[in-house]
């Protein structure tokens, strides 16, 4: 970054390469973080961040989630083989709808990185249009909350969301590769076998055994 | 009532990942719409995609992307398109449905109409909602490639069971049926198809019974 005009402003820093550590938040950034949380509470310090913007256009909290979740989109984008400059344009657009979106961001029905990855994936599918910059902006029904649930299902999905996150930290590194390549990639069993190098009934197993262990972890307490 | 007749998890999975294809995807998501089963399933995806996002590996962002992005967020956003317009006498498409255009109603027999539906994608694939007449048979056929279909509106019944509103279909060369619509109204269907012989078969299926085959 040449000029950082957000020096001192709340920030989920600490987490670049930290892809090992599941849901990403330390301890530091929580603390650095603590000042938002007090003002919007809410369960994570990015929940709050969506929600500081919704709340009164806060653009340091914007510029702490652009650094968080920018380059996490720019490189799920790359992983789905869009080439690395559009990628940074589209992660670009991505973080602009979050900023334009912030109201329709709802805690109790999805986390931040959940709705910013529903952002990220509509605004890829849209990239083959011909009014794309359009595409980025308008209202768009696949991100806003889905039709009123009870509040059960309501109160289960925050649950789920936890419970994913705390499942897929569980897994091998092995395994939440093979996971990656055939949820993203949509990749035949068989590429991803050639990619990892492994033979086609192991990367089998091992995405049987990875969905299954998170659906263990999801029904164990329903 | 909530549907009988579901998607597979695996559809369900590409759907929430975004690589299913567009107009697949319209109606496997025109089934969520009414399926709190498959909604829960599709969350669960989609949460696994937010996961796995927060654990994706970082790709650098250029210099200055920051402050491009704060100068992005201080124009005005674009003013949003018209939504789309429905014509009287369209069925309503379901809440999800968003950013799709209705074509122009095409009369293909008695009783049946068919209205390409153009979603906002760049898809190949033949999107459109078949409207069959109460109490209609349609005759024996089976379907070149892949189709995708749900009932928005009314109910069918073939051999292998009724189909209700939200119900989800999928058919290929190797399903041949002959759907009955029932008798107290119209039967509206959301169907995409990757092939491109749909129009031939669907108007060929339909003509069948009146060429007396
Ligand atoms: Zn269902």
């Amino acid at each position: 970054m040449a000029s950082d005009p957000n020096d001192g402003a709340p920030r989920i820093d600490g987490m670049h390469g930290a892809t090992a550590q599941f849901a990403g938040i330390g301890p530091e950034s929580v603390e650095s973080l603590r000042s938002v949380s007090r003002r919007v509470p809410t369960g994570s310090p990015a929940d709050g961040l969506i929600l500081a913007i919704a709340q009164r256009r806060d653009r340091e909290a914007f510029a702490a989630l652009f650094e968080h979740f920018a380059p996490r989109v720019k490189g799920y984008l790359i992983r789905l083989g869009v080439p690395a400059a559009q990628a940074e344009e589209l992660a670009q657009d991505a973080l602009v709808a979050v900023w334009r979106k912030a109201e329709l961001f709802d805690p109790a029905r999805a986390s931040a990185s959940t709705w910013i990855f529903r952002i990220a994936r509509n605004l890829r599918l849209d990239a083959g249009r011909r009014d794309r910059t359009a595409a980025a902006f308008e209202p768009d029904l696949s991100d806003a909350p889905d039709p009123p649930e009870t509040p059960e299902a309501t109160a289960l999905t925050r649950q789920r969301e936890e419970r994913v996150r705390r499942a897929l930290a569980e897994l091998t590194p092995d395994q939440v590769k093979v996971l990656r390549l055939s949820f993203f990639q949509d990749c035949p069993h068989s590429e991803i076998a050639e990619t990892l190098g492994l033979p086609l009934g192991t990367v089998k197993s091992r995405i049987r055994l990875a969905l299954a262990r998170l659906r263990a972890e999801l029904e164990g307490e329903a | 009532m909530t549907p009988r007749h579901h998607p597979s998890q695996d559809l369900i999975a590409s759907c929430a990942a975004g690589t299913l294809r567009p107009g697949a995807a319209l109606v496997v998501r025109a089934h969520i719409a009414r399926c709190p089963t498959c909604r829960a399933e599709a969350g669960f995806f989609e949460s696994l995609g937010g996961a796995l996002l927060e654990t994706e590996t970082p790709a650098p962002m250029s210099a200055g992307a920051l402050d491009r992005a704060l100068a992005a967020i201080d124009r005005p956003a674009p003013a949003p398109p018209a939504p789309a317009r429905v014509r009287s006498g369209r069925p309503a498409l379901p809440h999800g449905l968003d950013g799709v255009t209705m074509g122009k109603r095409r009369w293909i027999a008695p009783g049946v109409t068919v209205t390409p539906v153009t979603t906002r994608h760049n898809s190949r694939e033949l999107v459109y909602l078949l409207r069959i007449g109460a109490g209609m048979v349609l005759p024996r056929h089976t379907h070149a490639g892949c189709e995708f279909t749900c009932v928005l509106e009314g109910s069918f019944s073939d051999s292998a069971g009724r189909y209700d509103p939200g119900d989800f279909i999928a058919t290929d060369e190797s399903i041949e049926h002959s759907p009955v619509v029932a008798r107290d109204g119209p039967c509206v269907c959301l169907a995409a198809t990757d092939s491109p012989l749909v129009m031939r078969d669907l108007v060929g299926r339909i003509f069948q019974p009146l060429a007396g085959i």
